[in-house]
């Protein structure tokens, strides 16, 4: 069965909503709340439903929804806010790096909020793995190291870029073993980038710097949502319009 | 909620379980949601589990293979959906309804004479 388009991929599985609308009917044909005891009671079961409709199923990149918003106001911060006088603040790369990842990062949280459990390679390769490759190479070969947490900076940052396309080049291939492992190693670059901000952002709030603090706490915080999302996800397979493909990437 | 240690049922879990096995001793071997909520609320003399509950309940019980699910077309109105107990589920409810009575909370409409395999034999050979 082909899976929800758009945002009924938030949904669980078809099969599960049949059910599930199925217990629902069975339900409303034979049992009206009278009293304020049996509202109440039905308004946690509508609760409770209304959960299993949005996350009854496998877990889903949905992390990486939000997680991209913020990230990327962390990277649009990073660059825009006043830079220290001290030289080992400098950040290193140019402003535009910072914009390509944060162009990317909001490409992902676009491309998850539209398909949550499939990774569609064409889309994903333009608006989420080719900018994020040029950004965070040119930022993870220009960053200026100063600290622990730049050692961890220069090796996460292009490692999650890196990442990301492998994971669009495995999704393409159809090579799902190889998916769900590139997605793992990915959370583990995006965790260690998480490190290294959350370090940035104690060090830059411990000297006064109050925006600077804010935009590595939201890349950092954009990056721990992501590395979860990319450890936990269970995609299911892109399906094209071509059954021929289809039939393939089932076998 | 904390999961029942070596079984992994919760609580809710183990009343479903439990109402489950006592309706079909009682001969209703195949069920429906509103039958097993309406039962509980009767037994119980009022809702204590909201159907949403119960259907998380019968959802996960399902995913274990404790129950077996069809969904049938209705002439008249929607589809509905059928549970019933496998031959592990009936091993399992047995097992349940034995846990909660020697709980301090067991619920006044269980009966352990339910949990004898001679009280409901026709799953035991299944």
């Amino acid at each position: 069965m082909r899976p929800g388009r758009g945002l009924t991929a938030w949904r669980q599985h078809p099969d599960d909503q049949l059910r599930q609308d199925a217990f629902l009917a069975d339900i409303q044909s034979h049992w009206r709340p009278t009293t304020s005891q049996e509202r109440r009671l039905s308004m946690r079961a509508s609760i409770v439903h209304g959960y299993l409709r949005l996350f009854g199923g496998p877990p889903s990149l949905a992390p990486a929804a939000i997680a991209g918003v913020l990230a990327a106001l962390g990277a649009v911060l990073l660059p825009s806010a006043p830079a220290p006088v001290n030289p080992d603040y400098t950040l290193g790369p140019p402003a535009w790096a910072y914009l390509l990842i944060a162009l990317s990062l909001i490409g992902l949280a676009f491309e998850t909020l539209r398909s949550p459990r499939e990774i569609q390679p064409r889309r994903y390769a333009l608006l989420v793995a080719l900018p994020m490759a040029l950004g965070t190479l040119v930022v993870g070969f220009m960053l200026h190291v100063a600290t622990a947490a730049d050692e961890a900076l220069r090796f996460g940052v292009p490692a999650f870029g890196l990442g990301v396309g492998v994971v669009v080049l495995c999704a393409a291939a159809r090579r799902y073993t190889a998916l769900r492992f590139a997605l793992r190693a990915t959370s583990v670059a995006f965790a260690v980038t998480a490190v290294g901000q959350f370090d940035w952002a104690w060090m830059y709030g411990d000297s006064g710097y109050g925006l600077l603090a804010m935009a590595s706490a939201f890349t950092a915080t954009g990056a721990v949502f992501t590395s979860v999302g990319f450890a936990r996800a269970q995609l299911t397979p892109f399906y094209s319009s071509n059954p021929r493909e289809n039939a393939a990437s089932r076998s | 909620m904390r999961r029942k240690g070596g079984t992994g049922l919760v609580h809710n879990e183990m009343r479903v379980l439990a109402a489950s096995l006592r309706l079909a001793v009682e001969g209703a071997s195949e069920l429906y949601g509103y039958e097993l909520f309406a039962q509980l609320t009767a037994w119980e003399g009022q809702p204590t589990m909201n159907h949403g509950t119960l259907y998380r309940c019968l959802r996960a019980l399902e995913t274990r293979g404790l129950y077996e699910t069809q969904v049938r077309p209705s002439s008249d109105g929607p589809a509905r959906v059928c549970y019933t107990l496998t031959a592990t589920g009936v091993e399992s409810a047995r097992w349940a309804t034995v846990q909660l009575a020697a709980t301090e909370q067991a619920p006044s409409w269980l009966d352990l004479g339910h949990a004898l395999p001679s009280a409901y034999p026709g799953q035991v050979d299944a």
